[in-house]
């Protein structure tokens, strides 16, 4: 070593140690920067995210309690709301059953009618038209089953209802403006008991009886079959009417 | 006082880092950390190497070279891989840099008691 000259490794040496510094110091300034992007707005952002969901949590709170307080306001009220509701629906299942749109089951009687295809055969040169059956002797004996208490009655499948006819065409008799043909079998639900005597005491009966028609009944016992009644599918008109109560109640 | 130039270069280096700002991207910040570890380790090398005499600036500057990029290699081949394998060089050079420091210590502390002679009085205590 002389001292007048430097040693052939200081600026080797002097080099490597700057490089070290001036990676050292780089990498202290990434590191730095990588803890502030990753902390610093991070969590202001998380910050103001907690401030909101608080304030939404305590707004929430808030709406939750008003509502809590509407539902018991609620609850009181449909106690009264659900028993108007229950009356109205069982009022409008009385309308509809009165109005014979609904099918309908109980206890009743049968009758079974027909023409009197022997009475006919035997004597072939009288009228025929005192061997078959009516549109009259339906009628009457409807009447008859209605005048005994009959809560639904149907001729054939036809449920005979406030707008229903009991009619003749030709040689077609007509109950809903649908045709009908002999057997007829009238069904009602009611008092077996008084349409049994309805039917006893009923001219029309007795007199289709003697006459020789194939006429019986059938009452449903206790514990037999119940008749069922089908609904009414025809509509009701209501092109010209208008509810005088529907007046008076507004 | 020939200590105080290569001293002064990493004063110079701290300095000229903070006055300038390499635009260096946060994925390079592992490559860096090496680095600034491969340079350590050469600088403690070259002092050990001036210690035993046998020192060259070239083999040092080269060796400096050379350990680094196989470094920022295995710091890129652990990235792809998934695994880190630049923790193998910050181990090699660490395990260096002590045994480069040991061995200075040695010829400094040998050197120093040589020119007091103080081991011969120390060895008869």
């Amino acid at each position: 070593m002389k001292k007048s000259m430097l040693p052939n490794w200081v600026p080797w040496l002097t080099f490597l140690l700057l490089l070290i510094g001036l990676f050292f110091v780089q990498e202290l300034k990434i590191q730095s920067a990588i803890v502030t992007a990753s902390a610093d707005p991070k969590t202001e952002v998380l910050i103001s995210l907690i401030t909101n969901l608080e304030a939404e949590t305590a707004a929430l709170e808030d709406r939750l309690a008003s509502i809590r307080q509407e539902t018991e306001a609620l609850i009181g009220q449909a106690a009264t709301g659900e028993s108007q509701l229950t009356e109205l629906q069982n009022q409008l299942t009385q309308a509809q059953i009165q109005a014979g749109i609904t099918a309908l089951e109980g206890p009743g009687i049968t009758i079974q009618l027909d023409d009197n295809n022997s009475g006919l055969t035997s004597s072939p040169a009288d009228d025929p038209n005192r061997y078959i059956i009516h549109y009259e002797n339906l009628l009457y004996l409807v009447n008859d089953l209605r005048n005994a208490g009959a809560e639904g009655i149907s001729i054939n499948g036809q449920r005979i209802v406030v707008s229903s006819e009991i009619r003749c065409v030709g040689n077609v008799i007509l109950v809903n403006t649908t045709r009908l043909a002999p057997p007829f079998e009238i069904s009602a639900i009611g008092d077996p008991k008084a349409l049994e005597e309805a039917l006893a005491s009923s001219t029309t009966y007795q007199q289709l009886s003697l006459s020789g028609f194939p006429v019986s009944y059938k009452t449903t016992g206790s514990h037999s079959n119940n008749i069922s009644l089908p609904a009414y599918t025809g509509s009701f008109s209501t092109k010209n009417l208008t509810s005088a109560a529907h007046e008076e109640a507004s | 006082m020939v200590w105080l130039i290569p001293v002064l270069g990493l004063l110079a280096g701290i300095l000229l880092g903070s006055i300038i700002s390499l635009q260096i991207p946060l994925t390079m910040a592992k490559y860096l950390s090496i680095a600034v570890l491969a340079a350590l380790d050469s600088v403690l090398g070259g002092v050990r190497c001036i210690y035993e005499n046998n020192f060259n600036g070239l083999i040092l500057l080269s060796g400096f070279i050379s350990n680094a990029l196989l470094a920022a290699f295995l710091a890129f081949l652990g990235d792809q891989l998934n695994v880190d394998l630049y923790m193998a060089a910050v181990f090699v050079f660490g395990v260096r840099i002590f045994q480069n420091l040991s061995a200075i210590r040695h010829y400094v502390l040998s050197s120093f008691l040589k020119k007091h002679n103080l081991h011969a009085t120390q060895r008869k205590d």
